[in-house]
């Protein structure tokens, strides 16, 4: 039972804008949000920028306003994300079944941290004695800490409130794999509604990097670019870093009978999806991209498409210089010199490393591209300082273009791959 | 469409460093709950918890792993090696992209207590975040250790496995949603041979209990304080552990003669759509529908129902309340027992310890009790198996139930081969 699986609607919130709308605008101008930070103080830490969403309010996006206070920052955006992509959609209570709707999300890496556990020790600690007093901690610091806490760092937070908000009720999972966690997301809502486990799925991932103890994990595993570095590059000689972003996108995928049903616009068909991993380290790329590799082959063999159909690459575009290599190597061996004809670009270095937010933020900036029939260039990249092993068609100057389908391709460092294929529909 | 088996498991819980220890524990009925002992809780609303004995477990793999492991990730590690080993998967010629890894995790602390102490030692001076930057707390594997999708990476690097490795988190239900994930994928899914699934969870030392002691769904009872179904629960124990399967395609385990555990038949998953915080007993019916319908089979076939059963006054209720709705007067023959009652709630393990426990009592045809078990609530009137273990039960098909804080539910159908 092989069934067609289309989009139907998308929604995103980045640094670029809130809404779809916004992030068009944003991208059709080269409207970057890098800006210097002011959700945290950057004072010590090494760079003092990064993608913040600034000017957002989460109330609207809650039926019931009570529950924002069981939410984090990044499940925030996620229920914006979603709530533009069903009116996108033309989703209401009444043309969607609950039971038969699905939800895959990808989250961030939300947990606990030490600072929240800091009120309790501020007035449970014992100086003196150089220890804790929990007799103290247990009556006086307790009721400290949020009393939220195991609420709000769960990393399924936002699928459990989208679920609420959305009336969802079938079948979900939610994945937790730094950048390619919505892209495995939309991978499997893909496999679920092909196999018949569900007719509607709101797919993606949020994340939030824009966090103290993220840049203290980047700076210690040398993530951020030099010191100074703020225009964030990527595929250039001249850099290597990453600069944290945070955002949201869904996008709802529908069973191709149902959404004719419906009678909506369709922006796009999955037609493959393919993930792997390389087994090599926990930070560092290995030589050769056997993993990534073999993730694009079998993606498109699961589409059956020739590589001279591939109109448009998405690819991860971290900026690392050895990932920037590594996907790139990627790309020239499954494709060939023919391969470096293919359109390449990215936007990470406008909205920052969106994390587990990537995959999904990338799919819909690709959609844009598509309706707009062009492709927007990479930013802040010229050809002088394109660095020579990314040896790619990376597009430095808009480019008008029929995309009948493009591949978008993730990878988080430690080696896991991802990738999709995605069609516009009505072209065969 | 692939049949799946399971091939490898192991676990690791407050009863034991394994799964014979557990399983003989658990068949005398032994409690695996026990007082804090690791700091002072005369002021704090909770007392007990499940932890593991961590100088029982000998880690399998090279020291070096350690510094990047999390407790969570050393020990879905640990457990994942064990089951690995037992299947012999391995030793066989199987392609490497063709096994995959399913880690469920969930608690993520990303430092233990002590390092907790000395990062706000070094912010307690001038009161400035910026001063925990020059502590060693915060090492470059600090990176891999917050980073909750290394620990299957661990486990692929030490084992050369080259296809996906997920990690995923639906709360207390992600253990079952890993194996329902890893058997939906090699059933569909003519890429895959292989999944090694499991959830692992460690919530139990200072900065677990202070997370999860506001949250009113703990027990604040000092002794018998899992009582799954019984009149006088008050709420669940934390618990710590992992439970890991190897799951295959029934082809590949049979081409290479591998020893089967069981046949996994159906798996459902579901959202309430209601509270963060509650059990809702639609979320139950649709997760056991699903499974069913996906089983092919009808009630009459399930002999055993492996409960979630927490001990909240609201999850046992509900729980009970969707096998009736679901079982109809069959729910009245069918023995129905919490584990948790011995381990506490394992959180994101206990799916997976709960498939693990279920498929010794098919093995054995012994069902494990629901212990602590003394007034009988009106509302819960099934048999939960009551406090002993009973014999000479034949199981063929059995359902396991899991839910989770976030309002997701999962129930899984296995089946014995022999």
């Amino acid at each position: 039972m092989n069934r067609e699986v289309v989009i139907t609607g998308y929604g995103i919130i980045s640094p670029l804008g809130i809404g779809n709308e916004a992030n068009k605008n944003a991208l059709l101008q080269g409207h970057g949000g890098i800006k210097p930070i002011t959700l945290f103080d950057t004072d010590g830490l090494s760079l003092k920028v990064g993608g913040e969403i600034q000017g957002f309010s989460p109330a609207k996006f809650f039926k019931n306003r009570s529950n924002v206070k069981y939410t984090n920052r990044s499940s925030r955006f996620v229920m914006a994300a979603a709530a533009f992509a069903k009116e996108k959609a033309g989703l209401t209570e009444d043309n969607y079944n609950p039971e038969n709707t699905g939800l895959y999300i990808g989250s961030g890496e939300t947990g606990l941290e030490a600072t929240d556990f800091f009120p309790a020790l501020d007035v449970s600690y014992d100086h003196e004695k150089g220890e804790i007093d929990f007799k103290k901690y247990g009556e006086l610091g307790l009721v400290e800490l949020d009393p939220f806490i195991g609420l709000t760092s769960l990393p399924n937070n936002g699928l459990c409130f989208l679920s609420i908000e959305h009336n969802i009720r079938g079948q979900n999972n939610n994945y937790i794999k730094s950048s390619v966690a919505s892209g495995e997301a939309i991978g499997m809502a893909y496999k679920s509604i092909k196999w018949g486990y569900a007719d509607v799925i709101f797919a993606g991932g949020y994340d939030s990097l824009i966090n103290f103890f993220v840049y203290l994990a980047y700076e210690k595993a040398g993530l951020l670019p030099p010191k100074g570095e703020e225009i964030y590059r990527v595929y250039d000689r001249t850099w290597n870093g990453m600069i944290p972003g945070e955002g949201a996108g869904i996008v709802i995928l529908e069973e191709l009978a149902h959404a004719k049903k419906r009678g909506v616009p369709i922006y796009g068909k999955i037609t493959g999806f393919a993930e792997a991993n390389e087994a090599y380290d926990l930070v560092q790329f290995p030589p050769e991209p056997e993993g990534m590799i073999y993730a694009i082959r079998q993606a498109l063999q699961e589409a059956n498409a020739s590589q001279d159909e591939i109109d448009l690459i998405s690819p991860q575009a971290s900026g690392l210089r050895d990932g920037d290599i590594y996907e790139a190597k990627a790309l020239q061996r499954v494709f060939g010199k023919q391969g470096l004809k293919i359109p390449v670009t990215t936007f990470t270095p406008l909205t920052g490393f969106m994390g587990a937010a990537s995959g999904v933020v990338d799919l819909i900036y690709s959609l844009f591209q598509v309706e707009e029939n062009k492709i927007f260039p990479i930013p802040n990249l010229t050809r002088a300082t394109q660095r020579e092993e990314c040896e790619l068609n990376l597009v430095t100057q808009p480019m008008a273009k029929d995309i009948k389908r493009f591949l978008n391709l993730n990878y988080a460092i430690g080696g896991s791959s991802t990738c999709l294929v995605v069609e516009k529909y009505g072209q065969e | 469409m692939r049949r799946v088996v399971i091939t490898g498991m192991d676990a690791i819980s407050s009863l034991g460093k394994d799964k014979q220890e557990m399983w003989q524990r658990m068949e005398r009925g032994e409690e695996g709950v026990f007082p804090i002992k690791d700091f002072d809780v005369s002021a704090f609303p909770i007392k007990v918890t499940a932890p593991v004995d961590y100088d029982k477990i000998a880690w399998p793999a090279d020291d070096e792993w350690l510094k990047y492991m999390t407790d969570a990730a050393y020990l879905y590690n640990a457990a994942a090696i064990s089951a690995l080993q037992e299947s012999l998967l391995l030793e066989s010629p199987i392609d490497r992209k063709r096994i995959g890894i399913i880690a469920a995790l969930y608690g993520n602390k990303f430092l233990t207590p002590p390092e907790l102490e000395r990062s706000y030692l070094l912010y307690a001076k001038k009161n400035r975040f910026s001063d925990i930057l020059d502590s060693n707390v915060f090492a470059s594997s600090y990176y891999s250790r917050r980073t909750l999708y290394s620990t299957g990476l661990i486990l692929a690097k030490i084992y050369h496995i080259l296809g996906p490795v997920k990690t995923t988190d639906t709360a207390c239900s992600s253990g079952s949603d890993a194996v329902g994930e890893a058997f939906r994928l090699i059933k569909n899914d003519d890429t895959l041979d292989a999944m090694i699934a499991g959830g692992t969870s460690s919530l139990t030392d200072l900065i677990g209990v202070s997370a999860y002691s506001l949250i009113d769904a703990l027990t604040t009872y000092e002794e018998r304080a899992s009582r799954p179904f019984d009149k006088t629960r008050s709420g669940f124990v934390i618990g710590e552990g992992s439970g890991v399967v190897v799951v295959e395609s029934l082809e590949s385990a049979l081409k290479r003669g591998a020893p089967i555990y069981a046949e996994i038949i159906g798996y459902g998953s579901s959202l309430n759509a209601y509270r963060v915080t509650d059990a809702h007993p639609e979320g139950y019916t649709k997760s056991m529908r699903g499974a069913l319908k996906e089983a092919g089979i009808d009630v009459n076939s399930i002999d055993y129902i492996s409960a979630h059963g927490t001990s909240t006054p609201q999850n046992d209720l509900s729980e009970t309340t969707a096998i009736k709705a679901v079982f109809g007067d069959r729910a009245y023959k069918i023995p129905v027992s919490s584990i948790k009652s011995m381990i506490g709630h394992t959180v994101c393990a206990s799916g997976v310890i709960q498939l693990i426990a279920t498929i010794r009592m098919m093995k054995e045809s012994v069902l494990l009790p629901t212990i602590n078990y003394r007034e009988k609530d009106p509302q819960c009137d099934l048999d939960y198996v009551p406090n002993v273990k009973r014999e000479n039960y034949r199981i063929t098909t059995a359902l396991s139930n899991s839910s989770g804080l976030g309002g997701s539910n999962s129930t899984l159908i296995i089946k014995n081969m022999e």
